[in-house]
């Protein structure tokens, strides 16, 4: 059984939905696949009722089976995933990373969050030398449109020179960074206003800015402490399109911070626009600072982003076709199977 | 790409520096703040910016302390599609030792959108009785002047040739004339509103007192002009000009070219 081992040099990397992909592509290849988290969410831990995002994403996944079973019988990969740093080497569940991928001697997948070129070039080539032949992909991510270039010419040449078969860098991506209206309520402690049924939808991004304040929603130009949450791109629009939009985009639901309870009229204007109000007690700055750091996690409902994440990772992938073949698995697991 | 835009992507430090020039210069000295580190007396950051990278809007505002309800000044600026153009969206500039006027909340706690929405009349009748105007919770610091020199100063450095905005009131409107702007719309609403307050006519006549808001005398004046205004004195006036309502108008001035339009001629404040 081959063991495949899914880290990152920090957190917001993309550690989840690069392990929903590679289970999901295992899977697809016709592999029994067992899952493991090394570390959960420490938060969590003894919390009645609360469960780890990424244990409830791959159960639903792979099914339960191969989830809580762990190392099971019958499977042809085992697929671990790490904790949000292989260099804080420190899990709850006293496994490390360290140790996990050199007892079951496992191949990486390394997902780097970009900060800075000599950042990743460091974080990447410290956990090559760490363990060495067993980084099979290296996926930088989430690396702005004005570094993008610079990073494809001069980290992957340097990376496939090293002997790392796979190498992929992808852009900072808005559908990627996207949170679901739930999410943003739960995020900010934000009550849902009666202006809406449901709070449906999905929040591509969000400004202070009134230009997508039209219609109905122009009364809101006037509330002076409010969010203003923006519908996802058209995902078919091209990255660099995406990034730069000057016109309006269409509004999914609008934050009012400092706590202040909207009149009559606004809660109409919503009602009409047919989207959620929130309301918060944190300020503008603070609610805005936490949309901006707050990690959302990924669950099975975020399919249309696993569906990106795909498209932008084979689009950027360096070496062979597939994911399976990167880590050799056509060879060593399934000889039987076909690719 | 348009220049907040643009502004916005660089480092927090340089964006940092230039956005600075948005904030009236006296306020550090008046209100003890680092003009660097924008430290002030409580020992926190007074200055706060908005600006990410990926937006076209910036937000500037300035509180004495993290946690006090209203800014002592706020503003917000944004990228227009027309990239030689840039809009003033909001000036919030308050003196937070001056009395405050719970005209922004209703009885029942919620907004009101500075009265715009729903008001809060006894609370409205007190602050004009203190000499506010319109919209405001609090006095200003006589600011709006410096204000625009330091839009134009902005502007200027960026090439950026004109600053639109929407005046909320009747009194704003009158202000930014004042200070060189012109309309793109509103123009004729103005001057018909001005005709319509002259002795005998039909907005002088409805000065009778018959609110707080609408007392004789009121027509001589911005401050009074705009509490009629605001309380409704417009109603029912469907001219093919005014259509029973106050509705801002819209207006720009262009950069070291300030425009020379009166729409109350001989107005005192």
């Amino acid at each position: 059984m081959q063991t495949l081992f899914v880290g990152s040099t920090g957190p917001g990397s993309g550690l989840s939905l690069m392990t929903w992909f590679i289970a999901q592509r295992l899977l697809e290849c016709g592999f029994k696949v067992a899952f493991m988290k090394a570390g959960s969410d420490p938060g969590l831990l003894g919390i009645p009722g609360k469960r780890d995002h990424d244990i409830e994403l791959m159960r639903a996944v792979l099914g339960a089976e191969s989830v809580e079973l762990g190392f099971f019988e019958g499977a042809d990969v085992s697929l671990i995933m790490g904790s949000k740093s292989m260099f804080s080497d420190f899990s709850v569940s006293h496994l490390s990373d360290t140790q996990l991928v050199r007892e079951h001697q496992a191949k990486i997948c390394l997902m780097d969050r970009y900060q800075s070129l000599p950042a990743s070039i460091y974080s990447i080539l410290s956990i090559h030398s760490l363990f060495k032949g067993s980084l099979q992909v290296v996926v930088v991510n989430r690396v702005p449109l004005e570094d993008l270039q610079a990073v494809r010419d001069r980290l992957v040449p340097m990376l496939l020179a090293q002997g790392i078969p796979g190498v992929a860098v992808l852009p900072e991506d808005p559908i990627l960074a996207s949170f679901s209206l739930a999410r943003m309520s739960e995020l900010l402690g934000a009550e849902v206003l009666d202006s809406v049924e449901d709070v449906e939808g999905i929040v591509g991004g969000c400004t202070l800015g009134s230009h997508s304040l039209v219609g109905p929603l122009r009364i809101f130009r006037q509330v002076y402490g409010k969010i203003v949450l923006l519908a996802l791109p058209d995902e078919q629009s091209n990255p660099d399109a995406v990034c730069s939009p000057d016109g309006p985009r269409p509004v999914v639901g609008i934050v009012l911070t400092g706590g202040r309870r909207p009149g009559q009229p606004l809660l109409d204007a919503a009602r009409k626009a047919g989207i959620p109000l929130l309301l918060t007690t944190l300020d503008t700055f603070s609610a805005f600072d936490r949309i901006q750091s707050g990690a959302s996690p990924v669950t099975k409902e975020d399919g249309y982003k696993e569906r990106r994440f795909a498209q932008l990772l084979e689009s950027s992938l360096t070496g062979a076709a597939s994911i399976p073949r990167l880590f050799g698995l056509r060879e060593t697991d399934t000889t039987d199977k076909s690719l | 790409m348009a220049w907040i835009r643009r502004i916005n992507q660089l480092p927090e430090k340089e964006k940092e520096g230039i956005y600075r020039v948005l904030i009236p210069p006296e306020l550090f000295p008046r209100f003890k703040i680092h003009p660097l580190t924008f430290v002030g007396p409580s020992g926190h950051r007074s200055v706060r910016m908005y600006c990410p990278k990926d937006d076209a809007v910036a937000l500037v505002e300035v509180k004495a302390s993290p946690e006090d309800l209203d800014p002592i000044y706020s503003i917000q600026i944004s990228d227009l599609t027309d990239h030689t153009m840039c809009e003033w969206e909001f000036l919030i500039v308050n003196d937070p030792a001056s009395p405050r006027f719970g005209i922004d909340m209703d009885a029942q706690g919620r907004d009101t959108l500075f009265g715009r929405a729903s008001r809060n009349l006894e609370e409205e009748r007190r602050a004009m009785e203190a000499g506010l105007l319109p919209g405001q919770v609090r006095a200003g610091l006589r600011l709006t002047r410096t204000v625009v020199a330091c839009l134009e100063h902005f502007a200027k450095a960026f090439n950026i040739q004109s600053i639109f905005l929407e005046a909320l009131f009747y009194h704003n409107a009158i202000v930014y004339e004042k200070l060189g702007f012109s309309y793109f719309e509103g123009f004729r609403m103005m001057k018909r509103i001005d005709e319509l307050f002259r002795p005998g006519a039909e907005l002088w006549r409805r000065l009778d007192g018959s609110s707080p808001f609408r007392q004789p005398g009121y027509d001589r004046s911005v401050r009074g002009r705009s509490w009629a205004i605001h309380d409704g004195i417009l109603e029912g006036i469907d001219d093919g000009v005014i259509n029973g309502e106050w509705v801002s108008p819209r207006m720009y001035r262009m950069v070291g070219r300030p425009a020379e339009v009166c729409t109350f001629p001989g107005s005192t404040y």
